[in-house]
């Protein structure tokens, strides 16, 4: 009899063990589980307190609105995009059936937060008939004249522009192209979907592209650090490279450039200057300075997932990939917002400044209540090297491939970039570059894809782009 | 008036008397086990089975008294606490235990039956001081 | 004396978590719900009405076990109540239902001992209860172990339960340390196992498991026979694995739910929002969206109390449960004999199994199954079952000490 006693307590023993374990498990579902799962979009209980509250609206730099949302019933509210596909990929969408992208989803809590003060102020005002309760605004550093331009100017080529302030990180525009209009996703979804263009990507900030001789200010920032004595050394260019039986490397069409200097091969894009420049480097040198640049690294922004931009990592015998990485092809890709960061920390003395979208969040009745500032991201260069491709740049839209970007009474920088991509098909025309030189307001990325040498389109439809922004 | 947000106060105070409830049961199970065990062990009462009259058992004097401590068992056989040597008394006859602070008289279906106080007892009864047992010829008196 | 105050105060304590909760539904809705208030005290009147029966004529037996029954069937009934006011009512007349038989149970029942030999008839019985939905049973909610008779459904693996510990009860009681004994409850075990893993109630099987290893281990005191059940277990788990594709969709859905939130797994993703909703104190009755969660009322109850009251209070059920629990098996400590002992630990292990099966289910701990919460869900075969288990032990624990 005594034992079945002890038996009986070992049980006892056990199970509460087991009853521990579950109250444990509870425990950490709630305080670790819980919170990663509660904004799933099939708990349907976000979208209700989402509904609560009328959506705050979200304007652009100067108090436009971008968005409207209106309330039907109790239980549902619109929500209406003024301008179409114009903001699409920048502001995002909310939808109950597609979820909630962009800007949306970045500041949602924001856009559904009803503060405190206001209600408290309504109820006094309304006498306890509380009207309906307005999420906060959120106001953007976006220009609607600038984006605008831009989205015009890319027309119905496929593609991207950026345009940041260099000295504060301001997102000024994005657009990407093909883009959809998100007031018409319930009829569009299937065509947007199976449209082999994907409109849905955000070229911006998530296109990876190779970025041809866009790239050489890197690799030029990377000479000057590097070797000494890179101002004064003179080359041959003899119009191409020649590895082995297999590999070799010219100049767009085969151009023989002749005697040049670091400056003259930046201005004229010498592809066999820098793919020399680029073995003389050697691979981790490189990469070093591209990764000083953000390349394979996660970039940090407001309001914005970049992609990370992938410089490759090769062994010393590999000479031709080395070397055209140096000119920007090989495996390297960068999206558009890198290579405008790119351009806008020459542009600001060699400081990278962080990407954001977001100047202010407004309450419902128009009071500030968070102001988001500049952040300094590093230094990437000396403010010398910046200085020194600058000028380079200065010379390519005076003397050199940039030409089409010259704005009369602007004096306008840049770099052209004519990436080869696949076999048979035009290469990608990027143009990266920023206007005045003397005190830089703005810097652009412009990238049309299979739109040919960057000196040409491009570079116009960044001139243009560049003109609007300054001629505020 | 929408008194709906009052439920954020209500479940506070649901939450509290749950546990109120807890901790009030898991007292008085404290309680108990603390009363219960020094009951145990310090009994205020002492039981026992005066013989009034010893039959023909020859193991058994009257007067004496036999302490009643845990369970006794009553009957012929030898591995009986209390055995009685009776031509009347079955082989496992009866048996008196505690139940709480009292005694318990059973009757192990026996053949000629026990008799509490002259009436057949069938089954169990508790024994009160003063109760009157009788098995065959044996008859004691509960104390 | 001072526990004597203190049992009244438990009592008291009791109605007023019963009028607070009622109170505050009644204040929730629109106008106000006057229903709430009745109900209020009709289930206070109920538990007094029984309290006082079962104190003043069996004052021996344990004085917890009624309470605590009590406190989990008002949490349930409140909150069956928030959710679907007609099914509350439903199950406040069940519960009336229940505590009646568990006073008969306690009343009329003769001496237990007298059960310890109906081996066959108990053997029967199970047999019979578990593997009758097979033959005629309709399925329902994906798993065939319903029975519908006249209109009426129910669930004759409940009552199958029932005969099942009595039988393992009456079989291991004599065991006298040989293996040869084992090899009829064994079997029987197997079969029933078998029978629920067909009938697609993997819930069930679970406990069975539960309360085989548990009444196996307190009879024979052999660790090595546990871990023998438990190697069998996982064969027979791996076997019905590869065999069913239920039990494959249980264990998919187990692993990595999200993929399949609106599909398969919507059951067991709506009741993690629900719990991840709540916080620890909840979002208050009424406040709070527990009508997302499928069956709320019964398999899911506890993810809908912990949605609105939270989990502060799904912490308590799971105390009270085990204290319950520990006021079972201390019956089955102070019991006279092994068949009583055997029984009462059965009746437990049944309960806690039960509590183990449906929480860990609900959280995603362990693959969901669709069973009920004792007591504090919706379901009156349930309630029923449970209280006439309860009552036996609450005769057990006044035939020992």
């Amino acid at each position: 009899m005594i034992d079945i006693t002890k038996n009986i307590k070992t049980v006892l023993i056990i199970f509460l063990v087991l009853f521990i374990g579950l109250i444990s498990y509870v425990t950490y579902f709630e305080m670790v589980v819980g919170p990663q799962i509660v904004n799933n979009v099939s708990n349907k209980r976000l979208w209700v307190q989402r509904n609560e509250v009328l959506r705050g609206t979200i304007y652009d730099r100067d108090m436009t609105a971008l968005t409207k949302s209106k309330r039907i019933d109790q239980d549902t509210q619109t929500r209406e995009y003024t301008n179409g596909p114009l903001f699409a990929h920048a502001i995002g969408y909310v939808d109950v059936k597609y979820g909630i992208t962009g800007l949306e989803r970045k500041y949602d809590s924001e856009l559904i937060y009803s503060s405190i003060k206001d209600n408290i102020m309504n109820f006094i005002k309304y006498k306890g008939k509380l009207p309906q309760k307005v999420g906060n605004s959120i106001q953007t550093t976006l220009d609607y004249n600038i984006q605008k331009k831009a989205y015009d100017l890319l027309g119905s080529n496929k593609g991207s522009v950026v345009v940041l302030n260099p000295k504060t990180g301001e997102i000024l525009a994005m657009v990407s192209k093909p883009s959809f209009d998100p007031n018409s996703l319930d009829e569009n979804w299937k065509d947007i979907n199976s449209n082999a263009a994907m409109p849905l990507i955000n070229r911006a900030t998530a296109g990876l592209y190779p970025p041809g001789s866009t790239f050489k200010v890197v690799t030029a920032a990377s000479a000057l650090e590097n070797i000494s004595g890179i101002m004064d050394r003179t080359f041959e260019d003899k119009g191409k490279i020649v590895f082995n039986d297999n590999e070799s490397l010219s100049n767009y069409n085969g151009e023989v450039l002749g005697t040049l200097n670091f400056k003259g091969a930046f201005v004229h894009s010498s592809n066999v200057f820098f793919g020399t420049l680029g073995m003389e480097l050697g691979n981790s040198k490189l990469k070093k300075t591209a990764e000083a640049f953000n390349f394979n690294a996660d970039t940090p922004a407001d309001g914005v997932t970049i992609e990370n931009s992938q410089f490759p990592s090769y062994n010393i015998f590999e000479k031709g990939n080395i070397a055209q990485s140096a000119i920007g092809q090989s495996s390297v890709l960068a999206t558009p917002m890198e290579m405008a960061l790119v351009a806008s920390t020459i542009a600001n003395d060699g400081v990278m400044m962080k990407p954001y979208i977001v100047g202010k969040v407004l309450s419902s009745s128009g009071e500030a209540l968070k102001t988001i500032e500049p952040v300094k991201i590093r230094q990437v260069t000396s403010s010398d090297t910046a200085a020194t491709i600058k000028d380079f740049m200065r010379a390519v839209v005076t003397d050199g491939t940039g030409t089409n970007a010259a704005i009369p009474g602007i004096e306008v920088c840049g770099k052209t970039g004519t990436a080869d991509n696949q076999e048979g098909s035009e290469p990608h025309s990027w143009f990266i570059g920023f206007a005045p030189y003397d005190d830089p307001q703005v810097v652009v990325a412009v990238i049309v894809e299979n739109g040919g040498q960057g000196g040409g389109i491009a570079a116009k439809i960044a001139a243009q782009v560049m003109k609007t922004a300054l001629s505020k | 008036m929408d008194f709906s947000s009052l439920s954020m106060i209500f479940k506070l105070v649901i939450i509290a008397i749950i546990y109120i409830i807890i901790f009030t049961a898991l007292r008085i199970m404290y309680n108990d086990m603390k009363g219960g065990g020094r009951a145990r062990t310090s009994q205020s009462r002492t039981y026992g089975l005066e013989i009034l009259n010893p039959g023909s058992s020859e193991n058994l004097r009257k007067g004496a008294v036999i302490p009643v401590k845990g369970i006794i068992t009553i009957g012929r056989k030898a591995d009986n606490m209390l055995v009685l040597e009776d031509p009347y008394a079955s082989s496992y006859h009866a048996k008196l235990f505690f139940k709480g602070d009292e005694i318990v008289l059973e009757d192990l279906e026996s053949t000629n039956g026990t008799m509490l106080n002259g009436e057949k007892l069938s089954g169990k009864a508790f024994l009160a001081s003063g109760d009157e047992i009788s098995i065959g010829s044996v008859s004691f008196r509960f104390i | 004396m001072g526990s004597d105050r203190d049992e009244k105060k438990l009592l008291k304590y009791i109605y007023l978590l019963c009028i607070v909760c009622f109170l505050n539904l009644t204040l929730i809705k629109m106008p106000i719900d006057a229903g709430a208030m009745v109900m209020a005290l009709v289930t206070c009147v109920m538990i007094g009405v029984s309290y006082f029966v079962i104190r003043r004529y069996f004052p021996e037996g344990d004085k917890h076990i009624f309470i605590f029954a009590s406190v989990l069937s008002v949490i349930g009934i409140v909150m069956i109540y928030r959710l679907d006011t007609a099914s509350s009512v439903k199950q406040l007349i069940w519960f009336a239902i229940s505590v009646t038989g568990f006073i008969l149970t306690v009343v009329i029942l003769p001496d237990l001992k007298r059960f310890c030999n109906l081996r066959y008839l108990f053997l029967a019985g199970t047999l019979i209860f578990m593997s009758m939905a097979i033959f005629i049973g309709t399925e329902i909610n994906g798993s065939k172990n319903w029975v519908v008779v006249a209109g009426f459904s129910f669930q004759p693996s409940e009552f199958g339960k029932l005969f099942f510990v009595a039988y393992l009860a009456s079989a291991l009681k004599e065991y006298q340390n040989s293996f040869k004994e084992l090899i009829q409850p064994a079997i029987v075990v197997m079969a029933c196992l078998g029978f629920m893993v067909l009938q697609k109630d993997l819930g069930s099987a679970l406990i069975f498991f539960g309360i085989s290893i548990t009444m196996l281990y307190i009879a024979t005191s052999k660790t090595k026979y546990v871990l023998a059940c438990i190697g069998l277990f996982a064969a027979g788990a791996t076997i019905s694995y590869q065999l069913f594709d239920h039990v494959r969709l249980r264990v998919m859905i187990w692993k990595n739910p999200w993929p399949y939130a609106n599909n398969q797994s919507y059951q067991v993703v709506q009741s993690m929002f629900s719990i991840a909703s709540g916080g620890f104190t909840g979002t208050g009755l009424g406040l709070g969206h527990p009508e997302y969660v499928p069956i709320n009322t019964s398999d899911f109850i506890f993810a809908a109390i912990c949605e609105e009251l939270g989990i502060l209070t799904g912490f308590a059920l799971i105390i009270i449960y085990f204290l319950l629990f520990y006021r079972c098996m201390r019956a089955a400590i102070n019991a006279g004999d092994n068949f009583s002992r055997l029984l009462a630990v059965g009746f437990s292990s049944m309960i806690a199994s039960q509590v183990i099966v449906i929480v860990g289910g609900v959280i995603n701990m362990i693959p969901l199954t669709g069973i009920t919460m004792p007591l504090v869900s919706y379901g009156g075969t349930s309630m029923l079952i449970t209280f006439l288990a309860l009552g036996v032990i609450q005769k057990i624990s006044e035939e020992g000490r």
